[in-house]
This record gives structure tokens, C-alpha cells and sequence, in this order.
């Protein structure tokens, strides 16, 4: 569901539109993020716009925190993310030589 | 006003969002622990520059591997491996690789210099993003404070298989991975606490799945294994 097609029918409430909004936040694409934004109010309301975009920002850091400095996964992280990393196809953004 | 005032923005900011984005900025202002505060306020304007570089833009990914003699334009006074790594770590962080590390400290930077430098671009992309995202500019840059860095290298970190060593004791390894240097570890996560459930009091007016939707997205968007 997250790297692929999105929709509502996922099983999270306005799906389609949260994806669409990480992406155009996280992306800098600001033009793209106003109009989302803009549907968002309508749609989500102001306060959980901002939520999304708050958690969307403080993600694009903490994805170049982890990157950056190269750590492993943990057991917990692994643990509870098996399925998820599969699914995802999550495995494939280890690039070669990355340790 | 220096820093951030979000009473201007397109949507309601939290008084917590607020006041931790303007810490940072605050404190990215002051001294570090490696790097002075005119040091650190350019690693923030090299940050917000490098989606520009066309280096950056023409180079792949793969070539990341191999840096040698590549020089970005601009560069804020820094030297070249910190520039490097800002453009690194900004433009194309899920495609860095050992070597491209082992590099950059090859070329003369102190793996705790370079840990704090990743606190700092990162809190800035935090601020900048948010800060952007609910319709406003790029916060100013508050004055730099005097003062010379204070060197801090915790004793308290293990080889855990990262580039750096990490914080001894901790269940997530993402938590752990900045303890080298407190101060850039208090950095980052001063500015990321209010993004996520790192604290009891922490509220989104999103349900848990659609946190962790936007979380998840943003992650896979940045090629993020971890």
C-alpha cells in the first residue's frame, strides 16, 4: 500500500489524499502541496492537515538521521516489521555496499 | 520576528510544533560541539541550496560511490567533504553508502563532526519543510551566538554495525544513533518529538494508521531501509 497504488478501499480513512500530501510535502513540490492542503481543510479539516504535514516533516529528517549514519535494523524494528518490509518491497532500499 | 511565527500560516501549528522548531533553530544558532554557530547556520543554507546543485542533479545515484574530485557549487565557506556531505545527506540520502562515508572522513572530518552535521541538516529539514509545508517561507535564521565549540565524544557508544558508533544501551537503533555527540542527538530529536509518539502527550487529530501512513510514505519515498 505505501510504495505502491493507493487507494481509500486500503482500509485508512482518506488513504489516497494523506499519500498524495506526504509526498508533495516531503518531495518540496509546494505548489502541488497548497492545493492538497487546500483539500485537506476540506476534507481531513485544518488540524489533521497540519498533523499530516507535521509527521510528514519530521519524517523527511528522521529518514536522513537513519541513512546517514547507517545503522542496522534492530531486532524490535525487524521483528515487527516483517511482513510489512515484504510486502513493501522495503528490502530493496538497502543499496549494495551500503555497510 | 527571528525564527519562526506560525501565526501567519495557511493552518493551525500547535504551541508544542512551535516552540521545539524554534528551539532548533535557536540552538542551531549557538555553538556545537564541532562546529561553531556560524559554522552550523551555514550547514542549514547549504542544506536549503543543495536541491539546486546541478552537480547533484546530474550525477546518479550509483555515483555516489565514487566522489573523488566531484565539487559542488557554492558551499557557504565550508570545506569541500562538509559540502559533500550536506548534498549527500539533502539530496540523496537513501543511496549513501559506506564508502561514500569512509570518504568524507578520509578527506578530514571527525565522525563526530560529521554526526553532528547530520543533526543539523536534518533538524533543518524538519523546520524548513514544516515550516513550508503550512504556507509559509523558510524560516529566518536567527543571529549567530559567539562562542567557540565545546568537543563532546560520549564513551557511552558501541560498534553496532553502523557507520558511527551508537549509543550502548536503547531498543531502537534510530534513537541510538546520534548518542556520540549529546547535544546533536538532544538537537534532532528536540526538533522531530512533535512529528511522532515520542511523548505521552503527544496528540494527532489523525487516527494511529493514518500516522503511521504518512510516516511509512515518507520513509519509502526517501529509500529509507531502516
Amino acid at each position: 500500500m505505501v510504495t505502491g497504488s493507493i487507494s481509500d478501499r486500503a482500509g485508512v480513512p482518506h488513504a489516497g489524499l494523506l499519500v498524495e500530501l506526504a509526498e508533495a510535502v516531503a518531495g518540496w513540490r509546494w505548489k502541488e502541496a497548497a492545493a492538497l492542503r487546500n483539500r485537506g481543510c476540506r476534507e481531513l479539516g485544518p488540524q489533521a492537515t497540519s498533523d499530516a504535514i507535521l509527521v510528514a516533516s519530521g519524517f523527511n529528517g528522521i529518514t536522513r538521521v537513519a541513512d546517514a549514519i547507517g545503522i542496522r535494523l534492530d531486532p524490535h524494528t525487524a521483528e515487527a516489521s516483517v511482513a510489512l518490509r515484504e510486502n513493501l518491497g522495503l528490502n530493496a532500499f538497502a543499496p549494495p555496499g551500503k555497510w | 520576528m527571528i525564527g519562526i511565527d506560525y501565526s501567519g500560516a495557511a493552518l493551525p501549528v500547535g504551541s508544542r510544533a512551535s516552540a521545539a522548531h524554534n528551539n532548533a533553530l535557536h540552538a542551531i544558532a549557538a555553538p556545537g560541539a564541532w562546529w561553531s554557530g556560524p559554522e552550523r547556520l551555514a550547514i542549514v543554507q547549504e542544506a536549503r541550496s543543495a536541491p539546486e546543485c546541478p552537480v547533484c542533479r546530474r550525477r546518479a545515484p550509483s555515483t555516489f560511490a565514487a566522489i573523488g574530485g566531484i565539487e559542488h557549487e557554492g558551499g557557504n565557506g565550508l570545506p569541500p567533504e562538509a559540502v559533500e556531505a550536506i548534498h549527500g545527506i539533502r539530496n540523496d540520502s537513501g543511496h549513501l553508502t559506506r564508502r561514500w562515508f569512509d570518504h568524507v572522513i578520509a578527506a578530514g572530518m571527525r565522525p563526530e563532526a560529521y554526526v553532528e552535521l547530520v543533526a543539523v541538516v536534518a533538524s533543518s529539514v524538519v523546520v524548513d519543510t514544516f515550516a513550508r509545508g503550512v504556507g509559509l517561507g523558510l524560516p529566518d535564521l536567527p543571529p549567530t551566538q559567539p562562542g567557540a565549540p565545546a568537543p563532546e565524544s560520549s564513551k557511552a557508544v558501541v560498534d553496532a554495525g553502523a557507520w558511527v558508533p551508537i549509543a550502548r544501551e536503547g531498543k531502537f537503533n534510530i534513537l541510538r544513533s546520534l548518542a556520540i555527540v549529546p547535544s546533536a542527538r538532544d538537537l534532532f530529536f528536540g526538533a522531530f518529538d512533535t512529528s511522532y509518539y515520542r511523548a505521552p502527550e503527544t496528540r494527532f487529530a489523525l487516527t494511529r494508521p493514518q500516522v503511521e501512513l504518512v510516516a511509512s510514505r515518507v520513509s519509502a519515498m526517501n529509500e529509507c531501509f531502516y
